[in-house]
């Protein structure tokens, strides 16, 4: 999910650069999905039914408003966007870190689980960058302002957050894989 | 200052887009850093947790352990020391010489012996009825309690009575001898211990549970002292208690009446557990 939604991002970041009289759509587009990417890794996490029912109703709320947004061409759709797409993200990751604190298994540390990487670049990414979208949210094409480095940082941030996660997933899968194969060691076992 | 100074560097980025820019990322780093500390806070936590139930589970198992243990040796030493010495004596009479003495003596020595075969015989009985009490497997645990009960009145030193209000099937087997167990403890607890006049017992369900209360008018426990001792490595029958009662997921609570005059020990068990499956 995650590695579909950078491809996507990395596409729209070429596709900005080809058609620079098409950006601000592109960008608004972008955003959806970005912010559908975030949702459905949140619905996948999330284990509690009340929790998941609350994100994928309030999904399906704000993607309907965005794109009633867009499709009346909506000048200040960047600004509502960001704005909500950030306080739903922050809560849909409380929501989260509320779940991981209670749940049974609290053996394990938080940060030794790659979903706990993904989400912390998905906040860090969305609140660092949420004064810059709505300051820059009337602008037609953004990357063409001085400031469009802050962006640039905090993507940065979040691609290494991603990268600790699937560095964290595969070290999980490996540990995984050493335990069942400690475990059907019969030869290590007395008969 | 410093920050100022880089907000306003060239005017490029605004104060407001850098100070708020800042703001959230703070927050949302204090968020993640509490985060992980109160993860870290609550996992030390249950890990003390974990340990005290340890503990506590290796202290019920120590118990239990060392309660098996004097068991043995009090069957041991009936055997040894009354058992023993009436078998040898019984042989003395019967020996080799008996063929030997006059048809008086003969049926004399004859008769003794039987006399002392019989008394162990009777002994015999009595230890394997400390083990499993035959009432108890043939009758249940009502008939077994007010047994025990009518052992105690007759001694003469307390009033002991008990009454059945619900005990119209019987439980399982094993959970009638838990019970019966648990009973016996804290009546003796209550002979050695309390200096009471009377002891009641009293039985009764209430919404899928079984109760169990006895009544004393001695000195008895309240939860606390029974929480105390159960921690602590004295108490050896109280932990015993414990010990049987988990196994049936029974609970017990020490209180004093709401009069101030009398002790009541209630044991509560689920019906569902303790009944014969059908």
């Amino acid at each position: 999910m995650i590695f579909f939604y950078l491809l996507i991002l990395f596409f729209s970041n070429f596709l900005i650069g080809a058609f620079h009289n098409r950006a601000s759509l592109i960008v608004s587009v972008s955003a959806m999905i970005e912010y559908a990417s975030f949702s459905i890794f949140f619905l996948l996490s999330i284990q509690n039914k009340t929790l998941k029912n609350s994100i994928f109703v309030a999904s399906i709320i704000f993607l309907s408003f965005e794109l009633f947004l867009l499709y009346f061409n909506n000048v200040n759709f960047d600004f509502w966007a960001a704005l909500f797409s950030t306080i739903l993200i922050v809560i849909f990751s409380i929501f989260f870190f509320y779940e991981q604190i209670n749940s049974v298994n609290t053996n394990l540390i938080i940060y030794n689980s790659y979903q706990f990487w993904i989400v912390v670049g998905c906040i860090i990414y969305l609140t660092g960058t949420l004064f810059f979208f709505l300051y820059t949210s009337n602008m037609k094409d953004r990357s063409l302002s001085p400031i469009w480095g802050i962006n640039f940082v905090f993507e940065i941030i979040k691609n290494i957050c991603f990268s600790i996660a699937f560095i964290v997933a595969k070290n999980n899968i490996r540990k995984i894989a050493t335990q069942n194969l400690e475990d059907t060691n019969v030869f290590q076992k007395p008969l | 200052m410093i920050l100022l100074q880089i907000a306003n560097l060239d005017n490029k980025v605004p104060t407001v887009l850098f100070f708020g820019t800042i703001a959230m990322l703070a927050l949302t780093i204090g968020l993640i850093v509490f985060i992980i500390f109160h993860q870290r806070k609550v996992i030390r936590f249950q890990m003390q947790l974990q340990k005290m139930e340890f503990d506590q589970q290796k202290m019920l198992l120590n118990a239990s352990i060392r309660l098996q243990e004097e068991e043995r040796q009090r069957i041991a030493a009936d055997l040894h020391d009354d058992a023993g010495p009436l078998l040898a004596t019984a042989r003395l009479y019967l020996n080799e010489n008996l063929v030997n003495l006059d048809k008086t003596t003969q049926l004399q020595n004859i008769y003794n012996a039987k006399q002392i075969i019989d008394d162990t015989i009777q002994l015999i009985r009595n230890i394997s009825h400390s083990l499993m009490p035959p009432t108890l497997k043939n009758f249940g645990l009502e008939s077994a309690v007010n047994d025990l009960f009518q052992k105690i009145s007759s001694s003469g030193s307390m009033n002991a009575s008990s009454r059945f209000h619900d005990y119209r099937e019987r439980l399982q087997p094993e959970t009638e001898l838990i019970i019966f167990r648990v009973i016996q403890e804290l009546v003796n607890n209550i002979l050695k211990h309390s200096n009471a006049s009377f002891i009641h017992l009293t039985q009764n369900t209430n919404n899928n549970k079984f109760f169990i209360r006895l009544h004393h008018d001695g000195r008895g426990l309240t939860q606390s002292d029974f929480e105390k001792l159960n921690k602590s490595s004295v108490g050896l029958g109280l932990k015993n208690i414990q010990s049987r009662l988990k196994v049936l997921h029974g609970k017990i609570f020490f209180e004093k009446d709401i009069s101030q005059t009398y002790f009541k020990v209630t044991i509560e068990l689920i019906k569902e557990d303790a009944s014969v499956p059908q």
